[in-house]
């Protein structure tokens, strides 16, 4: 499969004044350098998915910012589709879309439909191309309802439904998605993530998406990208994160006995109450099976439960560095 | 009362730690007291020049007059902003009334500026000027005594505009209307006492729009005690009108902002 | 060519949208259109009294001074109904409105300068219409080159506003000092050109050039001088070129609201 995104060795810093007395901060002012993204390397295959995470200023709109042309790198190359982005914004345009949860591109007082047609000019669309596009996705999104409404009588979830019938109009070969579903309620979350995997599955486009949100990554994304203070920290499926990166195991045990002690190097308790056993397991010390097999010997079992932690832990532990 | 000193305590700092909106600012106002002056300077050297006024005062007159609206920072803009993204409804459950706390920030920040008005102008438009009003440092040391009333009220009539937003969703275009009622009846241009007959200066000097600029900076040619305190006379009187006026629109405003929240 | 028509397309669309969303509040367009009239009104009495204490202040004379203020008020107007956008350059940095603006493929500016449009402009062009309209009944000016210099002074101020307003991508939190610098920039547009001597008419010829905006036009007005009329239109095409060239350098320093800190 052709490469669609390509990053090497990404890097951008900002210059932030210095506090300083009032006379020389006016002539002669003080900076410190941080580097928000320091060589970051990665590449996405066309029609991936891919979740971009990390914590508060980790580094990740300001990626995807420079990767969407938005931004000026301080140094790498990137090419996205081709194009380098801050060479070829132009052109490249016309190859992507993005979506900015915290920023709006429909006009406020105008209903989305009015947005949509003046994209469809910013695209060189023709009038019956946009036509059947716009009808299209429409009907895809269950959106034909609140197209005519003004965006400032729409929900977040509706708003950002026509957010991203606004970013799928041209038919982009990427998607940029820069927290799609921030501020919206369970119902709305689940709709957005189902329109964004349908959409790339029928028309084969790459998604790159940050998120604080694990089921983002998890009901969206194939793969996960995990960055901290500028560095890229770690780039694995997202299957693989839950099996094979992790070493943990929660094992829940419903037995007959009120209570039992299961003393074995890598288990910890995390919680008891009577007939039930909560424990973690560190499967580079001790197996799953060795931990059952004890529990079978000092106890009659009536129902086993064994789980992976959850994915927020998960990205938790990755953030804080233990599972590196 | 100790409050509103801490209000205005941080306000000062804030204000002058944006050096360059104080920088752009003084800029912009020093652009325009040369212009203003370049201007008398012209009519005097055409021969159009009063008798009764030296060149010299009349410069400083000019550059004085200017000075008024740059000495209040721009209060409306905020209360504008507050009252427009409903965020005057956070200030409305704390134990001071939002007026007076924006007002004391208000006065913090008009504080700063003085301090770098007083003292860095006096240098510069001496310089474009070139020679002390014949009044001198008593004159001057009145007229800035004069202005900084004149600030407060102004700061007054920043208020008033900006709650009217309540109104008309925009302060800015209520703020240039008052704006121009100063230029016309507050004698920037040209000096009331200079006014046509058929707009008299001496009647003009009773409007607030007199106080808040005409009559502080006409001490140039008249810093007597007995002027001095007439015009502060007049100015107290303003404030405590204004000041009145501002607080029966201001309830007016809170049932306003009752309504919107339903 | 192609690319010339399709910008022009989005271009003609853009208009029609900011008309549509800024003509959503017709009451309120009109208020401050019949508002605006009054207090513009305002200025002609501030004009009266200031030349009936110098009735000729270096060949200028009243009817000078409201052909200037017409002039720059109608300019004013037009910036502010068809390119308010400019005028909030410094806020749309701050905010990182312009991200939006970088994901098309049209240019940056076309978007930042003319999606948005102020009702008030409406009240101000016509006002200053009304103004050059009497002067050229009242004083026997040509109507001829009005249209001209409306277009003329308007390339002036948006592209001074434009030229202050980019400082936005160096400093941050301008918009209220930039609204002060858009603000006197065209007070002084109003102001007669005989003031303007020595250093003052270097500022008023480049950095802010007032005199193309008004000094030069009423000047051809009164004498009909073609060759300085011409040397001002070359400097107008020079600033909005060098307007246009400090934004796009400016761009490259945009910060898209992901600079860290913000108070220093």
């Amino acid at each position: 499969m052709a490469q669609s995104v390509f990053v090497e060795n990404l890097q951008k810093s900002f210059k932030v004044r210095k506090k300083s007395g009032f006379l020389k901060g006016l002539f002669s002012p003080e900076y410190t350098t941080v580097k928000a993204v320091d060589g970051v390397s990665f590449s996405l295959e066309e029609g991936e998915r891919v979740a971009f995470v990390g914590p508060n200023g980790a580094g990740k709109s300001t990626t995807i910012k420079m990767l969407s042309g938005i931004l000026h790198p301080d140094g790498g190359h990137v090419e996205i589709g081709g194009f380098v982005p801050w060479i070829d914004r132009k052109s490249m345009a016309y190859k992507i879309g993005t979506v900015f949860g915290q920023r709006s591109q429909l006009w406020y007082h105008l209903p989305a439909q009015d947005t949509f047609e003046l994209l469809s000019y910013a695209y060189d669309m023709s009038r019956d191309d946009f036509k059947s596009r716009i009808k299209t996705l429409v009907d895809a999104f269950d959106a034909g309802h609140i197209v005519s409404k003004p965006v400032r009588q729409l929900s977040l979830g509706e708003r950002m439904r026509c957010e991203i019938i606004a970013s799928l109009l041209h038919r982009p070969k990427i998607l940029f998605l820069d927290e799609p579903t921030v501020g919206l309620d369970v119902v709305s979350k689940g709709v957005i993530r189902d329109l964004v995997k349908k959409a790339s599955d029928e028309d084969g486009t790459t998604v790159l998406l940050t998120s604080h949100d694990t089921g983002d990554m998890e009901r969206v994304c194939d793969r996960v990208i995990v960055i901290d203070h500028g560095h890229l920290v770690a780039d694995k499926p997202v299957r693989e994160l839950r099996s094979g990166f992790i070493r943990e195991k929660i094992i829940t045990l419903a037995m007959k006995e009120e209570a039992i002690a299961l003393d074995m190097n890598g288990v910890r308790l995390i919680e008891a109450m009577p007939h039930q056993l909560r424990v973690s397991v560190d499967t580079s010390q001790v197996s799953v099976e060795a931990v059952l097999q004890q529990a079978m010997k000092l106890s009659s079992l009536q129902d086993i439960t064994v789980e992976d932690p959850p994915m927020e832990d998960i990205i938790k532990e990755i953030y804080a560095g233990s599972l590196l | 009362m100790i409050k509103y000193y801490h209000f205005a305590r941080i306000a000062f700092g804030d204000h002058l730690n944006n050096r360059l909106r104080i920088f752009t600012r003084y800029l912009v106002f020093l652009l325009l007291d040369w212009v203003m002056i370049a201007m008398w300077d012209l009519i005097y050297k055409s021969g159009y020049g009063p008798a009764s006024i030296p060149r010299v005062d009349m410069a400083w007159h000019m550059a004085f007059a200017q000075m008024m609206f740059f000495l209040s920072p721009r209060l409306f803009v905020v209360i504008e902003s507050d009252v427009r993204s409903g965020n005057i409804g956070y200030f409305l459950n704390r134990p001071i009334p939002y007026l007076w706390m924006r007002l004391s920030e208000g006065i913090g920040a008009l504080l700063g500026n003085l301090l770098i008005y007083y003292v860095v102008s006096i240098p510069f438009i001496y310089w474009m000027v070139g020679g002390w009003p014949s009044g001198g440092a008593v004159a001057i040391v009145a007229v800035f005594v004069g202005l900084v009333l004149a600030s407060v009220l102004h700061l007054l009539f920043q208020i008033l505009a900006g709650l009217s937003t309540f109104w008309t969703n925009d302060a800015v275009f209520i703020y240039h209307s008052y704006q121009k009622f100063c230029l016309l009846f507050g004698g920037i241009y040209v000096p009331l006492v200079l006014y046509p007959s058929f707009l008299s200066g001496e009647v003009l000097k009773f409007l607030p729009f007199a106080s808040l600029v005409g009559n502080p900076v006409g001490l140039l040619f008249d810093p007597t005690w007995s002027g001095i305190a007439g015009v502060m006379a007049l100015q107290i009187f303003w404030l405590g009108f204004v000041g009145v006026g501002l607080s029966m629109f201001y309830q007016m405003c809170l049932r306003k902002v009752e309504v919107h929240g339903g | 060519m192609a690319e010339v028509l399709s910008n022009l397309r989005f271009f003609l669309a853009l208009i029609r949208m900011t008309f549509k969303s800024a003509t959503g509040q017709r009451g309120a367009m009109l208020i401050r259109a019949i508002f605006s009239v009054t207090t513009h009104l305002i200025y002609i009495p501030i004009w009266f009294i200031v030349f009936t204490v110098a009735p000729d202040l270096g060949g200028w004379k009243l009817e000078h001074a409201l052909y200037a203020y017409g002039l720059s008020i109608a300019c004013w107007g037009l910036v502010s109904l068809f390119a308010f956008g400019l005028r909030m350059i410094p806020e749309q940095i701050d905010h990182g409105e312009l991200d939006s603006y970088l994901t098309l493929p049209k240019p940056v500016l076309l978007s930042a300068a003319f999606s948005s449009s102020k009702n008030t402009g409406l009240g101000e062009l016509l006002f200053g219409i009304c103004l050059l309209a009497f002067c050229c009944v009242r004083y026997d000016f040509s109507w001829v080159p009005m249209p001209f210099f409306l277009i003329m002074g308007s390339v002036v101020f948006a592209s001074g506003i434009l030229f202050f307003a980019t400082l936005g991508f160096w400093l941050k939190q301008f918009l209220g000092s930039a609204e002060e610098i858009y603000f006197n920039f065209n007070l002084m547009a109003s102001r007669p050109a005989p003031i303007f001597t020595g250093a003052l008419k270097v500022i008023a010829l480049t950095l802010v050039p007032v005199s193309l905006m008004s000094h030069v036009p009423i000047e051809f007005v009164v004498y009909h001088h073609w060759q300085t009329l011409g040397f001002a239109i070359l400097g107008v095409a020079s600033y909005a070129l060098l307007s246009v060239s400090f934004f796009y350098l400016g761009l490259r320093f945009y910060e898209s609201g992901n600079r860290f800190g913000i108070r220093g």
